[in-house]
């Protein structure tokens, strides 16, 4: 009987930056000064804005960063992982035994399939879009550039707190397969659930148009992503 | 920096932009884009407004702190203007009391998101047009009236703050 995954997980941010410090992926000479400038960048104030285009974060950038939570739902032959903040993230993993698609439409959460290996959910992900970020955080991150592959082990090491092995691969931007782990944590006393959020909204503030309808208008922001002060 | 790869003249023509300066200076605004409220027009004109927006470097969205410096956190006070409780971070307008010599000016703070602060215990209504209150913060480096909002503690000496990891049993 596999464990039961399902509920609102939040992440353990405080392990995501033990982790961003202490395992640093095995970036190619390449693009290793791309990494180092952007650090660098984020250490002066001026971060370069991994999220700033309102796309989810992708994979595997959502299970690496977030600081939002993420609901699992497990229905038959499936288990839906839904998102919260940056628009329409979404990760569904086919659980009825199908393999991945020959031809597949590249999207940034990728095409993936799982299987339990005892008490642990094993997925494999693929079919992820080249532009898909590899990030560490928030201001450092790389586009994976295609061929990534990722297989995630998922298991729980007490009741409610779940721990993600992944194991990424991506022949374009790392010299070797990066393994790291993320934790989450579920509170079931808490009854927490997930938020709809549209990444675009503090991009905009209500309004009205020319016949008094209710609308978006743009709000002034600043380059660094900042919002400033406002007549 | 956002949007780099596609080209804004794939939508131009679906949408009626302006001028960016005009967009971007004119406080009784109009859309950007036409009211066209159906469907896919729409979608797209809104996915264009938001690029142009992009272009003209004034929207981010979401994004790191480092704007923010952390390590020197301040306190100020002020009455809530405008409460912004929008994703990926809330916005708060404060009105900054005159002290010092210092006139009254509006500040801007950011914060966390809708979720992370409604499983912290906050609703919309936590922070009210009208309330007073002592604000903690990590100013904007360069300066700017503004910050990322860590605290607030309200005259009744209530604090309200989060957590995006809260604590748990386990």
């Amino acid at each position: 009987m596999p464990p039961d995954l399902d509920g609102v997980w939040l992440p353990d941010v405080g392990d995501q930056k033990r982790q961003e410090q202490g395992n640093i992926p095995p970036w190619k000479p390449d693009i290793l000064p791309q990494v180092q400038h952007m650090a660098a960048e984020e250490k002066a104030g001026r971060p370069f804005l991994v999220l700033s285009h309102c796309l989810p974060h992708g994979m595997p950038t959502w299970m690496l960063i977030t600081h939002n939570a993420f609901e699992l739902l497990t229905t038959p032959g499936r288990i839906t992982m839904l998102g919260e903040v940056d628009g329409n993230r979404m990760r569904r993993i086919y659980m009825d035994g199908r393999s991945h698609p020959d031809d597949p439409d590249l999207t940034l959460h990728g095409h993936s399939i799982g299987h339990w290996d005892g008490e642990t959910l094993v997925i494999d992900t693929t079919a992820i879009a080249p532009q898909a970020y590899i990030a560490t955080s928030e201001a450092v991150g790389i586009p994976n550039n295609g061929d990534m592959h990722i297989l995630e082990r998922l298991h729980l090491v007490k009741p409610d707190v779940l721990h993600d092995d992944m194991e990424i691969t991506a022949p374009k931007v790392l010299t070797t397969t990066w393994k790291t782990t993320r934790i989450f944590r579920r509170y079931p006393e808490r009854h927490y659930e997930i938020t709809e959020g549209e990444c675009a909204q503090e991009d905009l503030t209500a309004g009205k148009d020319q016949f008094g309808n209710d609308i978006f208008v743009p709000n002034t922001q600043n380059p660094d992503g900042s919002v400033r002060a406002v007549k | 920096m956002r949007m780099i790869k596609m080209s804004p003249k794939a939508f131009s023509s679906e949408v009626d932009t302006g001028s960016r300066e005009e967009n971007a200076s004119n406080k009784e605004v109009e859309p950007p884009f036409r009211s066209n409220r159906n469907g896919k027009g729409s979608r797209i004109a809104f996915l264009a407004a938001t690029l142009m927006l992009g272009f003209a470097g004034m929207a981010a969205a979401h994004h790191s702190n480092a704007a923010y410096d952390t390590d020197h956190p301040q306190t100020m006070q002020g009455t809530v203007k405008t409460v912004n409780w929008t994703n990926p971070h809330i916005t708060f307008v404060i009105e900054a009391d005159a002290s010092n010599g210092a006139a009254a000016a509006s500040w801007v703070f950011e914060v966390s998101s809708p979720g992370v602060l409604t499983r912290s215990g906050w609703t919309k209504r936590s922070l009210q047009p009208g309330d007073h209150a002592v604000f903690y913060y990590a100013p904007l480096r360069d300066g700017t009236l503004g910050g990322f909002l860590m605290k607030v503690t309200l005259p009744s000496g209530q604090e309200l703050s989060y957590s995006l990891t809260p604590p748990a049993n386990q």
